[in-house]
């Protein structure tokens, strides 16, 4: 039996769009993974940023975290939002970390060293990277959105009640 | 100062007529709860949050998979990040050069570029992977996952017989080969212990840290961090091999379950992690300026001086006449008598390797160690010579350590010659397979 834990950390009691979010996310990391598998095994056409094959498999892991958590999810069960956490975190993780390269190569080419003359940032502007940023909006679009239809359903149940 | 009636004790006096010490701790006790009932909050929340996210990260398949995310950002973060800033020190020892080169005295001018320079001057450019490693580790051991890696590596080495515990020091060993192998005294059972003793030497430590990202960096420089990530989950699948096969052949004793507190996860503290960092770093420093600084004078003394005095070529020094007498056996992997006197040195420490090939590739004239090493063996013997690093005799100090933990010399010198037989060994699967896909 799952435990519910909706009124100690704050998440929602209802898990059916949490479950769409984690589908939707989990689908996306896993398409890309998988294209980044099959451009590093040379059996798609070359993509910029998409050549580095373990990259695709952690893109793999992270799409299956949160495919994971889809099944918890839509039965409202609220342990699956610690799927979507952790899909979160690992997604950051790789993120910040691709970060920090490109602030490193960047200082590597400003100090005008042999090594890095030839770095281009087009090239490490990985699917980590952009996946991420659109993770990171859609989830603040969602969030605004949730906000905003927490504010407008209340006063529109008022106004049909009246 | 008086004390607020609330976190008084109560006195009862039949309290007095019992063993004062236990009296004593009662009160006590009865006073750190009122206390602690006045300033602390249960935290109800974060503890759930904690055991939902272990829900994940010990999920029975997840929590594997997300191990390896985890080292492998880890060791991207170690070498990618810190490669800049190398590059940042070889600059800073090459301005030195130019220095000591002005040196009226050519001996001594030597022995400062030749020796010194590019011998511990080279190997402090590893500072900042090594610290960075460091600040990785403890990032996640102050988070609290570091013991929950142990925990989810437990469950696939009780399936192979092992003792889980025996993975908290294989762990350790990625800082170093010492802690680990004294770690290994919180092992239950003696066979189990033992068995931890001896493959913890099989872990990457930090020494051998520079070797993965000299050689990575030279041959595979597209891959380099995944390189050095490969080379400590090998460490990780070979002691995990070993100490299998010496459980079916020389050990026979049940493995006990894995009993360990898991405490809640925390936000590691900035402050925290980079102290971490700085205590276990400043001791690499230490070495480097103890005794690889003597090891990198005696070195540059075997490189300069032959049979005819000082100034022979180096292929007439006595670090090529003591290199070339065990070149023979290293044949079939490939090294070179410069990679053999390399991999002597090594028994001092693991960052002696590189240490060595640098003063002999520089007092031989031959141009900087990438150059050298590139010009004198394939990728192939590269990444067999990395294998080999990883899996052959530990450093002085791990040895010593082996000797007061088993008690026995015996074992001592087992440890030492199965290390050495098994790199040499699954170096050459490496030749004989690599050569397949190669030519």
């Amino acid at each position: 039996m799952s435990r519910k834990y909706a009124a100690e950390i704050n998440v929602p009691e209802e898990g059916k769009w949490s479950s769409i979010l984690a589908l939707v996310v989990g689908l996306s990391y896993g398409g890309v993974g998988g294209l980044q598998l099959l451009v590093s095994f040379g059996l798609a056409g070359p993509l910029i940023g998409f050549t580095d094959l373990v990259g695709g498999f952690l893109l793999m892991i992270v799409a299956a975290v949160f495919l994971t958590g889809v099944s918890p999810l839509s039965k409202d069960e609220q342990e699956g939002y610690a799927f979507i956490a952790v899909g979160y975190i690992l997604a950051a993780v790789l993120f910040g970390l691709q970060i920090m390269v490109i602030l490193t190569n960047s200082l590597g080419r400003l100090l005008g060293f042999e090594n890095w003359q030839d770095w281009n940032i087009i090239n490490d502007i990985t699917p980590s990277l952009w996946l991420f940023i659109i993770l990171m909006t859609t989830t603040g679009f969602l969030w605004i959105f949730g906000n905003l239809r927490e504010k407008l359903i209340p006063n529109m149940k008022e106004d049909i009640t009246q | 100062m008086s004390i607020p009636p609330e976190l008084r004790a109560e006195e009862q006096p039949e309290d007095l007529l019992g063993d004062p010490q236990l009296v004593l701790a009662d009160k006590r006790y009865e006073i750190i709860g009122n206390i602690l009932g006045e300033v602390y909050e249960p935290g109800q929340a974060k503890w759930i949050i904690s055991d939902m996210l272990d829900k994940v990260l010990l999920h029975k398949y997840l929590g594997l998979p997300i191990f390896l995310v985890t080292m492998w950002a880890m060791f991207h973060f170690t070498f990618q990040i810190s490669t800049v800033f190398m590059e940042i020190i070889t600059q800073f020892f090459n301005w030195l050069g130019t220095f000591t080169l002005q040196i009226p005295i050519p001996w001594l001018a030597s022995l400062l570029t030749d020796g010194i320079l590019a011998g511990v001057g080279f190997i402090l450019t590893f500072v900042p992977p090594i610290f960075f490693l460091y600040l990785a580790i403890s990032v996640l051991e102050d988070t609290g996952y570091l013991s929950r890696a142990a925990f989810v590596m437990d469950r696939l080495m009780m399936r192979m017989g092992l003792h889980g515990r025996s993975f908290i020091p294989l762990l350790l060993g990625f800082g170093c080969s010492v802690a680990a192998v004294m770690a290994a005294r919180t092992v239950d059972g003696e066979s189990n212990r033992l068995t931890t003793v001896l493959v913890s030497p099989l872990m990457s430590c930090a020494g051998r840290l520079p070797v993965y990202i000299l050689i990575a960096g030279v041959f595979f420089p597209s891959r380099a961090g995944t390189m050095v990530f490969f080379m400590y989950i090998l460490g990780i699948v070979m002691a995990i091999v070993v100490s299998l096969i010496f459980k079916k052949v020389l050990f026979r004793e049940e493995s006990s379950s894995l009993l360990m507190e898991l405490s809640r996860y925390q936000i590691p503290t900035v402050h925290g992690s980079f102290r971490h960092m700085l205590d276990r770093g400043l001791l690499f420093l230490k070495t480097a300026g103890s005794y690889l600084l003597v090891g990198s004078i005696i070195m540059w003394v075997l490189s300069s001086f032959g049979a005819n005095g000082y100034g022979v070529p180096i292929d007439f020094s006595f670090a090529s006449m003591l290199g070339k007498l065990i070149e023979p056996i290293f044949i079939p992997l490939g090294f070179t008598w410069q990679i053999v006197t390399a991999l002597i040195f090594g028994f001092i420490a693991k960052e002696a390797v590189i240490q060595t090939l640098s003063i002999i590739y520089a007092v031989g004239g031959t141009g900087t160690l990438a150059i050298a090493l590139s010009a004198s063996i394939t990728p192939l013997t590269a990444f067999a010579l990395m294998v080999f690093v990883l899996l052959y005799i530990p450093c002085l100090a791990t040895v010593g350590a082996i000797r007061k933990e088993t008690g026995s010399w015996r074992w001592t010198a087992f440890s030492i010659v199965y290390q050495l037989i098994l790199a040499y060994i699954v170096a050459l699967v490496v030749i004989i397979i690599g050569g397949f896909f190669i030519v």
